[in-house]
């Protein structure tokens, strides 16, 4: 009876921990099949990559902030921003160090904003990353209403696979160490866990919750680099909609939306795979790409509706 | 006496996933009678009592009320039903009035044409209150201006509104002064006097004792045993909760309230909050000093001030050489350690694993070159896991599933592990059945021959008497009187001070 009750636990533990992989699999099985084989072609695949790069990267450090029970929405509107204030640094003649440092800190800004709103002014980082959003959109639609503004050619040259992966792998395991490996991440899952009980033992709870939003804007700024060489340009639409991919990418990789110790790096990276995957995939079937945003609210509905009520039975979670 | 059997149950099992909380219950209630429902920590008290009041229903067997049967859809049907229940967490709204807790749910009593009269609502809240003896609630007043304990009466008010046959009142004396007490002991007297019942939920054998006319004591969700009044004897109803006889010494057996003259925490006329006014104290090496006190003295908020997580207005909190405590961080750092009154809210992360919750307080130390290894963390744990034999399948299994009293163990653990010398203990064996408590009894005294030093705030005497080498009372947020540890010190004595 005993060991009965511990083997069941231990298979739904390992169940539960296997779901964004499974989700993954049947994902690609799915597509493969129903979608006449074209999507596992080269061509198919780098397109997929190419997306799933700056996502996850934005994924990784989204962790840290949803993790602690934090939120942000403003993923889309200000990476756009980060390519904005780059390419512009670029044609006044930046070098790239500093093109590189400029898409890092002006995504850092409005991180932070929204971090000392929420954490010091106790302000619902819900509204004020709406709001962040927002402006962000707002300055876009502003600078780029007359002109497409275009980066310095040798930009482009950064477009290539060993970039690309190279960083994606970096911030991968420097995101991955500080999150499962030291006292930051501890910190922010315990934060998620329990606030009172954080700080009762003896977590800084202000200050690690701020850091969660500096690491996240940090990775918005390298994934903004990625964007920017990829895209070499920026418009008004630049980064539109990728709040949505960031959070669904969260979601589908088990990272639960209401923070704690559940929350894995390793699931940031298969559901930014996953979501571009469910996106790309569905396009193949043919359906329209507005259709498409449809359906992928309405799969986020349903996983968190899943994991909901997973929690409210106590037992999976 | 009218003995008619108001409920029934036969065979009742519940089952929550793969854990087992009841195994086949079948008991009978009757008229007249408080039968008082016993047993540790998971026995199955109040899952049992929570499918006879409609919260959830069983896994299967049937209930009879009043030989018709039973089946409850909710709470809100339970009571159409007659079957009202106080429960053990907190059962107010906040942000609402206190009338309207009272009448949540049923606001149609006051309501015509859809609007709801609130001079009306306001006039019989104040009615319900006074009848059972409460003059200082404001029904208008919003229900946060009230402490846990009115809040907690309010809730009772609720309950009984309705006039149930049968009134569940779970563990919620715990959560109570004397006075408070009393307006219950006086309830379920007129319960019984009207031929009505009462079901009973306590850890405190002497109240359940006390008020009870029956006991049905459960162990590991099954039946064990039945005692009518006459057959109440503490001694024979502890065995039949654990399932072993106990050793006889519960508390320390000495009367040598002797330690060290070294000061080890130093408070300074301390003001904090609404409540304390002007404390001090001095605690000493190898000290195990108790703190007394009606719930709303002081004491609760002290253990806060002195750990660093509540700010003084005024006053200072020193460590024996003079570094002051600002903050939990710099308390933990002078290896300090604090279990709140308040477990689940505040001491544990109920979604995180065993280790994760130990090792917190921890991290700092266990990190190597600003990593923290899984290994480190396993055998940190597994050492507190071991010494405190915290029951659990494995390491990593989530606190939410444990008892209650080893998820006090898992609090201990965490301090014990960062090496603390001074234990600041708010209410330490508050909802822990007697097996755990007895080991808290025992590892305190351990830690006093240790050397370490202990604040015990507690709001049960016979504890504080049987553990403290010094017994501090306080009253309205000052220190009322100091007593030294002595064969002769009883509870009346402590009482006086106390009110």
């Amino acid at each position: 009876m005993e060991t009965k009750t511990k083997q069941a636990n231990m298979y739904i533990d390992l169940l539960r921990k296997l779901i964004p992989f499974l989700g993954l699999a049947i994902m690609i099985l799915v597509f493969q099949v129903f979608g006449e084989g074209k999507l596992l072609t080269a061509g198919n695949m780098k397109s997929i990559l190419n997306q799933s790069v700056y996502v996850a990267i934005m994924a990784f450090g989204a962790v840290f902030v949803y993790s602690h029970a934090g939120m942000d929405l403003s993923y889309g509107g200000v990476i756009g921003f980060s390519v904005l204030t780059a390419i512009l640094a670029g044609r006044a003649g930046a070098p790239l160090p500093v093109i590189i440092l400029t898409n890092i800190l002006s995504a850092v800004m409005w991180f932070a904003v929204n971090g000392f709103i929420s954490v010091y002014l106790r302000v619902s980082p819900f509204i004020t990353s709406l709001c962040i959003m927002y402006m962000c959109r707002g300055i876009l639609n502003t600078v780029c209403a007359k002109e497409k503004y275009s980066v310095p050619v040798y930009i482009y040259d950064y477009d290539n696979w060993t970039v690309k992966i190279t960083v994606l792998v970096v911030v991968y395991l420097i995101c991955w160490l500080l999150f499962e490996k030291s006292a930051v991440g501890k910190a922010n899952k315990a934060i998620g866990g329990n606030p009172l009980a954080a700080q009762q033992a003896g977590v800084n709870v202000e200050r690690t919750r701020m850091t969660a939003y500096l690491i996240s804007g940090i990775t918005v700024g390298i994934g903004g680099f990625i964007l920017m060489a990829r895209a070499g340009s920026v418009s008004t639409s630049t980064g539109q909609g990728l709040e949505m991919n960031v959070i669904t990418a969260l979601v589908l990789g088990g990272v639960p939306l209401s923070g704690g110790s559940r929350a894995k790096m390793i699931g940031a990276l298969i559901g930014s795979f996953s979501v571009i995957l469910l996106r790309n995939g569905l396009i193949i079937l043919g359906i329209n790409e507005r259709v498409i945003e449809g359906i992928q609210g309405l799969v986020l509905l349903i996983i968190v509706f899943l994991t909901y009520m997973k929690n409210k039975d106590g037992i999976w979670q | 006496m009218n003995s008619e059997v108001l409920l029934r149950s036969d065979q009742i099992v519940k089952h929550f996933g793969l854990t087992h909380a009841l195994n086949g219950i079948s008991i009978e209630v009757k008229r007249g009678e408080v039968v008082g429902l016993i047993g540790e920590n998971g026995s199955g008290k109040s899952t049992f009592s929570s499918i006879v009041s409609g919260i959830y229903p069983p896994t299967s067997g049937t209930l009879e009320l009043k030989g018709q049967p039973y089946r409850p859809l909710n709470a809100m049907d339970a009571q159409k039903h007659g079957i009202s229940m106080i429960t053990q967490e907190m059962g107010t709204l906040p942000g609402i009035r206190v009338a309207d807790n009272i009448f949540l749910g049923r606001e149609e009593f006051f309501a015509r044409n859809g609007i709801v009269n609130r001079k009306e609502m306001y006039r019989a809240a104040r009615e319900a209150l006074g009848r059972i003896g409460i003059s200082d609630i404001d029904p208008e007043a919003p229900i946060a201006r009230y402490s846990l304990e009115d809040r907690k009466l309010i809730e009772v008010v609720r309950g009984i509104y309705t006039e149930p046959d049968i009134f569940i009142v779970d563990e919620t004396t715990t959560a109570l002064s004397q006075k408070g007490r009393d307006i219950i002991y006086e309830l379920i007297k007129k319960f019984q006097k009207e031929e009505k019942a009462v079901i009973f939920i306590s850890h405190d054998l002497e109240e359940i004792m006390e008020v009870c006319n029956k006991l049905i004591i459960l162990r590991d969700g099954d039946f064990i045993e039945q005692l009518s009044k006459e057959e109440f004897e503490e001694e024979r109803i502890k065995e039949l909760m654990v399932g072993r006889k106990l050793t006889g010494d519960y508390y320390r057996s000495d009367y040598d309230g002797s330690f060290s003259d070294e000061v080890v925490l130093k408070a300074e006329n301390i003001h904090a909050g609404h409540v304390l006014e002007g404390v001090s104290l001095e605690l000493h090496k190898g000290e195990i000093l108790g703190i007394g006190g009606l719930t709303d003295c002081g004491m609760h908020d002290l253990g806060k001030v002195l750990f660093g997580i509540e700010k003084p207005l005024y006053g200072s909190v020193t460590l024996g050489e003079g570094t002051p405590i600002r903050n939990a961080r710099q308390a933990i750092a002078s290896r300090i350690g604090y279990v709140s009154k308040n477990r689940d809210q505040e001491a544990l992360i109920l979604s995180a694993s065993i280790l994760d919750n130990t090792v917190l307080p921890s991290l700092g130390k266990l990190a190597k070159a600003g990593m923290i290894f899984r290994k480190a963390e396993k055998a940190f744990t597994s050492v507190q896991v071991e010494n405190l034999s915290i029951k659990c399948r494995e390491i990593e299994q989530d606190v939410r599933d444990l008892s209650g009293g080893n998820k006090q163990k898992v609090v201990f653990g965490k301090w014990l592990g960062n090496e603390s010398r001074i234990f600041i203990l708010d209410c330490p064996t508050r909802g822990i059945d007697i097996g755990v408590k007895a080991f808290m009894y025992q590892l305190m005294y351990r830690l006093k021959k240790e050397g370490k030093s202990i604040i015990m705030i507690s709001e049960e005497l016979p504890e504080l008497i049987g553990m403290s080498d010094r017994i501090m009372i306080m009253k309205d947020g000052r220190v009322q009187k100091t007593f030294e540890r002595s064969a002769t010190l009883n509870e009346s004595t402590l009482i006086k001070e106390m009110v």
